[in-house]
This record gives C-alpha cells, structure tokens and sequence, in this order.
C-alpha cells in the first residue's frame, strides 16, 4: 500500500498516476482528500477552471467518491490511536499526523510532490521508520 | 442493467443463504442473474459505474498541478492542513 498527496491522488482519480513501483493499492488520507476537493469546488465556485472542467460538479464528485480501483480513501478512525501517538512524539498537525499515523498503522509507504513535502517531514518519516520519498512530475 | 464491455473474470465468494436469497429475488426482479446483481452492486460501493468518465479524467489529469497549487494556497490560513 502506497499513501500519497493530494496531487498525486488526483492523477490516481483521473488514471494517469505513473506506476510508484510499490506493492498494493494507490491510497490517500481524508486530510489530502479533504484539501483536493476543497481546492476543486473553489475552483468551480469561482470559475478558474471552467475552461479546462466542462463539468465542475461531476469532476468534484469523482473526487469525493474516486474509483476504488485507482485510489482508496483510508478511513482516519482505522489509524487514529497512531496518528494521536505521531502528534504526541513530534511536532505534527492533523494532516501530518494521520498520514504517518496511517502508514504506521497499514504498514504503508508514503509519495507526495516536492511542493508538499514540509520542512520536518523527512526527518520525522525517518524517526518512525516510514518509507518516504518525494515524486517529482 | 449495466453492459460490460470489459472481460469478466470468475470469482468464487461464500454467502449465507439470506445473501443468496436477497441476490436472487432482485435478479429475478430485474430479469437479470445473480451475477448480474453482484457486478452492479459492487460497481456502485466502489464507485466504478461512472461510464463515460473519460474526458472528465482527461480534464483533472491536465488540471491536476493547478488545482495542487490552489489546495496549497487555500492551506495556508489553515494549521490543521498547512504544510510547513
């Protein structure tokens, strides 16, 4: 299992996630859910992308209820003994916190972009032991 | 009555007798099979009954990095969703 990004996460919805090498399912965290969707209904409400989204609303939808095939929402209950014992050994904010919470607790690895890889985030991800790495595209 | 287009591969489940007998009273209702009944509901839970979705993936392939960009910038005013 691979956790990754709100980024790569919408590549994994519309299907052009490039192979990440990794056994099992392309997976996300609710916190990364929650910012993709946030971003795509501001993005419709405001009409950034009504050129490029011929269908805000649908694209929206597909984001929150994305094919299992290409991306599976990890439930933030399963890991969050984990993700509150994170937040108490480092400091870590709730997105932070569930998503190594959820790789501790599902065994997981975890990919995200450059641009979403925080000052602590390597350095905290080698304390628990997690595989981590950036994925630049 | 959803048309696969895709090939079907065979899957052996075990269900209790009330699962059977819910499964075959919809396929007879909808003059479908068991099977049938199965594909559909399992399409539906895991979202994979979406036809069409084509150029919808097309369109969030090319806009992915923006909308990225804007999920940032609309994390910034928030702790629990800032990267920093």
């Amino acid at each position: 299992m691979v956790i990754v990004d709100d980024h790569l996460a919408l590549l994994a919805v519309a299907g052009q996630l490039a192979d990440l090498g990794l056994a099992g399912p392309v997976v996300t965290t609710y916190g990364f859910q929650y910012r993709m969707v946030r971003a795509l209904a501001d993005s419709a409400r405001s009409g950034s992308l009504s050129r490029r989204l011929a269908d805000p609303a649908a694209a929206v939808g597909r984001a929150v209820r994305p094919p299992a095939d290409r991306l599976v929402v990890l439930d933030p209950r399963a890991s969050l003994q984990s993700a509150v014992g994170v937040a108490c050994r480092h400091p870590a904010n709730l997105l932070l916190a569930e998503v190594v919470g959820a790789a501790l607790h599902h065994r997981a690895a975890i990919r995200v972009t450059p641009e979403n890889t925080g000052r602590t985030w390597t350095q905290i991800m080698d304390a628990e032991g997690i595989d981590f790495a950036s994925i630049g595209l | 009555m959803a048309v696969y287009v895709s090939a079907v591969r065979r899957t052996n489940i075990y269900l209790t007798e009330a699962e059977q007998a819910g499964l075959d009273a919809r396929a007879a209702a909808e003059g479908s099979t068991r099977s049938e009944v199965v594909r559909a509901i399992v399409d539906r839970e895991l979202h994979l009954d979406d036809a069409g979705a084509d150029d919808l993936d097309s369109a969030l392939g090319e806009a992915a990095a923006e909308i990225a960009d804007r999920a940032r910038e609309l994390s910034i005013d928030n702790p629990d969703l800032h990267i920093s």
